[in-house]
């Protein structure tokens, strides 16, 4: 009775509210529900732009596109290269042939066997200026592909180019003969559908479900793949998460079970978290700054070595905490085989405030100047926006003032790589070639040259560049490569014509649930050995 | 009802004056879209086969007549960055954006305006202070900040809500709410502020009228005065309301940004940051459209609430 006499309207409302909280407890629960049922999520800052390997333009999408189409040769975690779709491969004694058996097993994901027929085809499409493929310049030295058997297929090269076996690791792909022809399933022009749903035509781990742009792309595992028993995950979705701090989140919440380009700073605060693993390692990448060498004030030599010299890169390295090896030569991380080093150079263009003002003094801008600086918004790999802040500091002690701009990928590309050209800063990465990186910005036969006009402003420094690369391609061993790719070094370092900050490890963060993750010192992530616990 | 109607026609033929005005601000922009989509060494015969395709070529005015034919045929054409078909792209994201939006927006209405009552109820009070430290806080704290503090606390703390994305409905009505949660408190912390000072303001000012004063002199009761004052201090709360709806869009870029909801915000971000023209004139045609049916149901709102508009027609 005394129950039913103490309920007044006031307690009624209190109990009946009370119990409406309560019941919405159960569903705030933390999402357990992911990673179930062998789902992987993994977080990327960059949304991918297509996923045509010879037509990436970065990393990010790099990955997705892994997921489905493999290459003849593939790059270990470590950097050596290993077979892949080829069984093996042989080089002749001139450096002029290349000879790759394939393997028989291999089928794409619409059923049709991979023969010699798809290789060629995939090698003469991605020549072809028809296709108008990003990558194109990187196969131009072949001259011929040519079919011994239907799993023997040789490469007759325009002149040795030892960076071949390097480069299949990666910005290439095989896809089935014909597939960039009008009148393909889904695709009548047949220009797309490698660019923007590849259903069927890779040989990979994974099938291409969906991609929805901005928010993720949905991948599900080949019961076919050639590697058997793999991959482990059912579901493999990469999610598109801009924000540093929000991917982060995402790993902490079991969001994503893997994330690429943590942030620098907080990298080694994260990766001992409970629930957390994270390993970095040196890695073939470099942060650098690349100008345009016709345009004011960057067009003055003594201008380019103040900057340089007024670059402090230890502090830059304190700020990534690890992660980051100052250098500025254009070099390799400390296990980079064959690593070439040249430390005149690096002498030459490493910090030394008092030589920066002496140069500056010499130069067009005795009293400083301002230059504008283009930076990704969205990591490319690593974060460089506070980088290029600690750099703005630095360069403002000697009175040069840096304007930085930073740009969404597709702008800032245009910015640092487009005809105007705008000296910009970001991370370069290379596949396990010591000549990769500095023949992408200074060999005179490239698409693209970072350093825009070095052919023009110095026809001899291009010229002796040129040669030494070829000979670098030429070589037999690493050690011999050495010597050319020093000489490179120290050709950029004459008039300054491209300013290195120093090599970046590639650094991921992971779920410890998650295994069969290490971490590729070419950073492009590999997800067919992934499972969770 | 002629008032009405008469604000609908107005509305559409300021649409036609804005989509104009639209058409023309993006084409006059330095640098043709084809630099923006074509690759960096892109010949000048390139770009000229382009713009010719997309009949950059033409005057503004005969490009803009081909674009309206189209848009009005239901044809809204593709994307220059992504080749999708436009009517795609606003089929996936319009919904997604339009449905957080909303509900913020709705849970700003319901807790600000009884929060604003309450506060020029009760002037100096408790509840006027705290209604007072909310709307500095949404008004002055940004939207951002605001996300990445609710992600940090509420979602990798206490891991109640998923730091970010949107979940469709398709995935269950739980997962789906849960994503909705932070970004719809997110939006709905300013417009809490905004509805709350805006209530109160209007509020105190009617309280203070001679015809309260009257009625309480009458001895009307205390809620039916309350009553009658709150709807005569709605209208300049609903016009500020009908405004604000369309501003939210703009604060859900950066508020889509920070959550990765691939909702029509984050498509019209990514599409100015990448010169997408087809999809900026698109989603700013959009969410242009969407001002004006607010401000539209304001009018209608105003016009059932306030009997003078209607003795007016």
């Amino acid at each position: 009775m005394s129950l039913i006499n103490s309920i007044n309207r006031r307690n009624f409302l209190i109990t009946s509210g009370s119990l409406a909280g309560l019941s919405v407890l159960p569903w705030m629960s933390p999402n357990a529900a992911f990673g179930a049922d062998q789902t992987l999520t993994l977080a990327l800052p960059n949304n991918p732009a297509n996923f045509d390997p010879a037509h990436q333009a970065n990393h990010d999408t790099m990955a997705c596109s892994q997921v489905v189409f493999e290459n003849l040769l593939e790059v270990d975690t470590d950097g050596n290269i290993q077979p892949m779709l080829a069984k093996s491969w042989s080089v002749s004694e001139d450096g002029l042939t290349y000879i790759f058996d394939l393997r028989d097993d291999v089928y794409f994901h619409n059923g049709q066997k991979m023969t010699a027929e798809d290789v060629k085809y995939s090698y003469d499409t991605v020549r072809d200026k028809k296709y108008k493929l990003r990558r194109r310049s990187l196969w131009t030295p072949i001259k011929e592909v040519v079919i011994e058997s239907p799993t023997k297929i040789r490469f007759d090269m325009e002149f040795p180019y030892n960076d071949l076996p390097k480069l299949m690791t990666k910005y290439m792909g095989v896809w089935p003969k014909g597939s960039r022809e009008p009148g393909q399933p889904g695709d009548a022009a047949g220009e797309n559908a490698i660019k923007k749903g590849p259903v069927g035509l890779g040989t990979g781990p994974g099938i291409f479900v969906k991609f929805v742009s901005n928010d993720y792309v949905e991948f599900k595992r080949n019961p076919n793949y050639w590697r058997k028993d793999l991959p482990k995950w059912n579901k493999l979705i990469f999610k598109v998460v801009p924000e540093d701090a929000v991917r982060v989140a995402y790993l902490l919440t079991n969001q994503a079970q893997v994330i690429t380009a943590p942030p620098p700073r907080e990298f080694v605060r994260l990766k001992d978290f409970k629930g957390i693993s994270g390993a970095s390692k040196p890695s073939y990448g470099f942060m650098m700054l690349t100008m345009n060498l016709a345009a004011a004030p960057m067009d003055d030599v003594n201008f380019r070595f103040a900057v340089s010299r007024a670059i402090n890169r230890e502090e830059i390295a304190q700020l990534f905490g690890g992660v980051f090896t100052p250098h500025a030569v254009f070099t390799f991380a400390g296990n980079a085989p064959g690593r070439p080093f040249n430390l005149k150079a690096e002498r030459a263009l490493d910090f030394n405030l008092d030589s920066a003002k002496e140069y500056l003094a010499k130069s067009k801008y005795p009293n400083g100047t301002d230059f504008e600086l283009v930076i990704p918004a969205v990591p490319y790999i690593v974060n460089v926006s506070e980088a290029a802040l600690l750099l703005q500091g630095q360069l403002a002690k000697i009175g040069i003032k840096v304007r930085i701009q930073t740009l969404q990928m597709r702008s800032y590309f245009k910015k640092a790589f487009g005809k105007d050209k705008t000296n910009n800063m970001h991370v370069f990465m290379n596949p396990p070639s010591t000549t990769y990186g500095l023949a992408g910005q200074f060999f005179s036969g490239r698409k693209i040259q970072l350093a825009k006009n070095f052919e023009k402003l110095y026809p001899e420094t291009s010229k002796e560049f040129d040669e030494a690369t070829r000979k670098a391609w030429a070589s037999k061993t690493s050690a011999e490569a050495e010597v050319h790719v020093e000489k490179m070094q120290g050709l950029i370092a004459r008039e300054c014509t491209g300013i290195a900050i120093g090599n970046v490890s590639a650094a991921n963060l992971w779920r410890s649930d998650v295994k069969g993750f290490d971490v590729n010192t070419c950073v492009t992530m590999r997800t067919r050995n992934l499972s969770l616990e | 009802m002629w008032l009405i109607l008469r604000r609908a026609s107005f509305s559409v033929f300021a649409l036609f004056i804005i989509s104009f005005l639209l058409f023309l601000l993006t084409n006059v922009v330095p640098g043709s879209p084809a630099s923006a989509v074509l690759d960096v060494d892109a010949s000048l015969e390139e770009i000229l086969s382009w713009e010719r395709e997309h009949n950059l070529h033409l005057p503004v005015t005969e490009q803009y007549w081909i674009w309206l034919c189209q848009t009005l045929s239901g044809d809204l054409g593709e994307s220059f960055i992504t080749d999708r078909d436009l009517a795609t792209e606003i089929k996936d994201t319009l919904p997604i954006t339009l449905e957080w939006v909303s509900l913020g927006f709705g849970l700003a209405i319901i807790v600000g305006i009884p929060l604003g009552v309450a506060s020029a109820l009760n002037p100096n009070s408790w509840i006027d202070h705290i209604a007072r430290v909310v709307a500095m806080t949404g008004i002055s704290v940004p939207d951002y900040w605001i996300a990445l503090m609710l992600i940090s606390f509420v979602s990798v703390g206490l891991g109640w809500f998923p730091p970010g994305g949107h979940t469709p409905l398709s995935a269950g009505i739980i997962p789906h709410i849960k994503s909705l949660v932070l970004p719809v408190i997110t939006l709905s912390l300013h417009y809490t502020a905004v509805f709350s000072r805006y209530t109160r303001s209007s509020m105190l000012d009617v309280l203070s009228q001679d015809y309260i004063r009257t009625a309480r002199a009458m001895g009307l009761g205390r809620i039916r005065i309350w009553i009658y004052a709150l709807k005569n201090s709605l209208p300049p709360v609903i016009n500020v309301g009908a405004m604000s709806f369309g501003f939210s869009f703009g604060h859900a870029l950066f508020i889509e940004h920070v959550f990765g909801i691939a909702g029509l915000s984050l498509s019209l971000l990514n599409a100015i940051n990448e010169l997408d023209y087809p999809m900026i004139q698109l989603n700013v045609l959009i969410v242009t459209i969407i001002f004006i049916l607010a401000n539209l149901s304001a009018d209608c709102l105003n016009f059932l609430i306030n009997p003078r508009l209607r003795r007016q027609t």
